[in-house]
């Protein structure tokens, strides 16, 4: 039997709930075998201290959550099923949303605006279908901790598991806008290329910024209400800081400098580059996003795991 | 044949949990700004201090003391949902924490969802959790209900469901929080012989209850908590006999 391993060997710094086949494993352990107990009986041993570093605490947080990955996943599904339970059309309601935008805009600065593009409608889609993954995660995830405050103050849960499983679910729609996005080019003059499969590295980009950015709003909010509000507003601003209805080129190169600072600036500028201009993105795009990208990343999930055991005295 | 006494099942050490009592409610950045200048407004409230607490296998440990002594408390810190202000606890082993029945429900789900959802919240991966489902329901005795929304529940179905989820497992270490009056007379004596029945097999148990009846029925060992510490812990009989004559007089 498996029995000769130290408990040391077995240890792991997991705490919570535990999985219950390691008692199911025991049970059979046992039944074969009832000689000593001596060693621990079961594969886990949930070690809790108060925080001891930010590197234990990042490399704890994200144990926990890789050993939770069902609960993302299932988090998902019922967060998908939830938001259209009920209403007959569904998944087109997603869609609706940046397609009516698109079309206002369209029509409105195609008429008043300066902006010289061929097929602007599809210039504006692409830009704004981005937007709108961004944007919708955000303001969903920027609550996902205070609303699940029974939860978190009932049961032992890793707190990572909501904003991203939120998150993960809008990556859903996005391919949905991407779907529909190309049903649109197809029949007009954009039509279609192969740039367009790049929109995966660029996708992928793209989560790892909206990630970063709502475990450090949804972390934020949890110690200060205001955020709640504060992000609403911060969202309007920066839908017009973003090069979403403009080529970042309107204002000239100082601008233009200035605008790619903006985090979610170049994933837009990318995802314009393969969907719309099919064009391969310059490696210096490449390179600023995703640098860009891990930075926010790593500082939100920093901020959050720092802050997280404070979540449920304050939610 | 077992040695129930060599490796503790749950280690409590140098515990300090602390809450925060804000004299504002909710904090607002304004608030923030405000604190930087005049100091915080909030007090520090000292629930747990530094306490030591060790539960071996096959022990029964019934905790006593005053409403707001703590009990509670120490169970969420052992369960993992309040995170130690100081100190460390060490759980070997599955954790059944039976606190508040039903607290991982979500309405907008049906019975059978909060099933699955509720395994996954365990850590449980799907098959597993698809084996339990038939048994929980059973147990749980609802019929068709269980493919309806959880806000359709009457509260006696909800606690019967939160009863048979978190107790269709076999965990190694039980935590109870005044959960044994569950549902109608026949479903609380079921639900009183599943956990005798956890009794029976070699588990750490640890029960908060005002009932001191329940409590010398079934446990060994009791601790008794005031204001956060441990003011006597030994024999359940004796200890509870100091408590009530502390209560007496």
């Amino acid at each position: 039997m498996g029995l000769a391993a130290t408990p040391k060997a077995r240890r792991s710094l997991c705490k919570g709930v535990d999985v219950a086949i390691s008692s199911w494993i025991n049970k059979k352990r046992d039944e074969g075998n009832d000689m000593t107990h001596d060693n621990v009986p079961t594969s886990r041993v949930h070690q809790i201290r108060a925080s001891s570093g930010w590197l234990s605490d990042l490399s704890h947080a994200l144990l926990e959550f890789f050993r939770y990955r069902e609960l993302v996943n299932y988090l998902i599904s019922t967060e998908l099923r939830i938001r259209y339970r009920g209403s007959v059309l569904g998944f087109l309601w997603t869609l609706m949303n940046p397609l009516l935008q698109a079309l206002v805009m369209w029509i409105v600065f195609s008429r008043f605006g300066k902006i010289e593009e061929k097929n602007y409608a599809l210039f504006l889609l692409s830009g704004i279908m981005t937007w709108t993954f961004f944007s919708q995660s955000i303001s969903q995830s920027l609550t996902s901790i205070i609303k699940n405050r029974q939860l978190i103050q009932k049961i032992y849960i890793p707190k990572l598991v909501f904003p991203i499983a939120t998150v993960t679910s809008n990556l859903v729609n996005l391919f949905f806008f991407l779907v529909a996005f190309l049903g649109i080019a197809i029949i007009t003059p954009v039509g279609w290329s192969t740039t367009i499969f790049l929109i995966v590295p660029v996708a992928a980009i793209l989560y790892l910024m909206t990630v970063g950015s709502a475990l450090l709003l949804a972390s934020l909010n949890v110690f200060f209400r205001d955020f709640t509000h504060l992000t609403e507003i911060l969202l309007r601003v920066l839908f017009y800081l973003t090069p979403i209805i403009y080529p970042p080129s309107l204002f000239g190169p100082e601008i233009e400098q200035l605008l790619k600072l903006n985090p979610i600036a170049s994933p837009v500028l990318l995802a314009r580059d393969v969907l719309y201009y099919h064009q391969v993105p310059t490696p210096e795009l490449w390179l600023q996003s995703l640098g860009l990208s891990l930075v926010v990343f790593l500082g939100g999930l920093t901020v959050f795991t720092r802050t997280q055991e404070k979540f449920v005295y304050y939610a | 044949m077992r040695k129930s006494s060599s490796t503790p099942a749950v280690e409590v050490k140098d515990l300090s949990i602390h809450y925060r009592r804000y004299l504002s409610k909710h904090t607002s950045l304004k608030d923030a700004a405000l604190n930087l200048f005049r100091g915080t407004q909030f007090q520090t409230f000292e629930v747990l201090k530094q306490l030591n607490l060790t539960i071996g296998r096959g022990e029964i440990l019934g905790i006593i003391g005053r409403n707001g002594a703590g009990k509670s408390t120490l169970l969420k810190a052992i369960a993992g949902i309040l995170p130690p202000a100081e100190g460390s606890i060490i759980a070997r082993g599955t954790l059944a924490p039976l606190l508040e029945l039903g607290g991982g429900f979500r309405a907008e789900l049906t019975g059978r969802e909060n099933i699955f959802f509720n395994g996954a919240i365990m850590g449980l991966k799907r098959p597993q959790i698809e084996a339990r489902v038939e048994s929980i329901v059973d147990f749980a005795e609802l019929g068709d209900f269980i493919d309806s929304p959880l806000s359709t529940y009457s509260s006696g179905m909800r606690a019967r469901l939160g009863f048979a989820v978190a107790t269709d497992i076999d965990p190694d270490i039980l935590l109870i929080d005044e959960v044994f009056a569950v549902g109608d007379e026949k479903f609380r004596r079921k639900a009183q012989e599943r956990i005798e029945s956890f009794f029976k097999a070699d588990k750490a148990v640890v029960i908060v209850s005002h009932s001191m009846e329940l409590l010398r029925q079934y446990c060994s060992r009791a601790a008794w908590l005031e204001q956060g510490v441990i003011k006597a812990d030994g024999d359940a009989h004796e200890i509870i006999a100091q408590y009530l004559d502390a209560q007496a007089s």
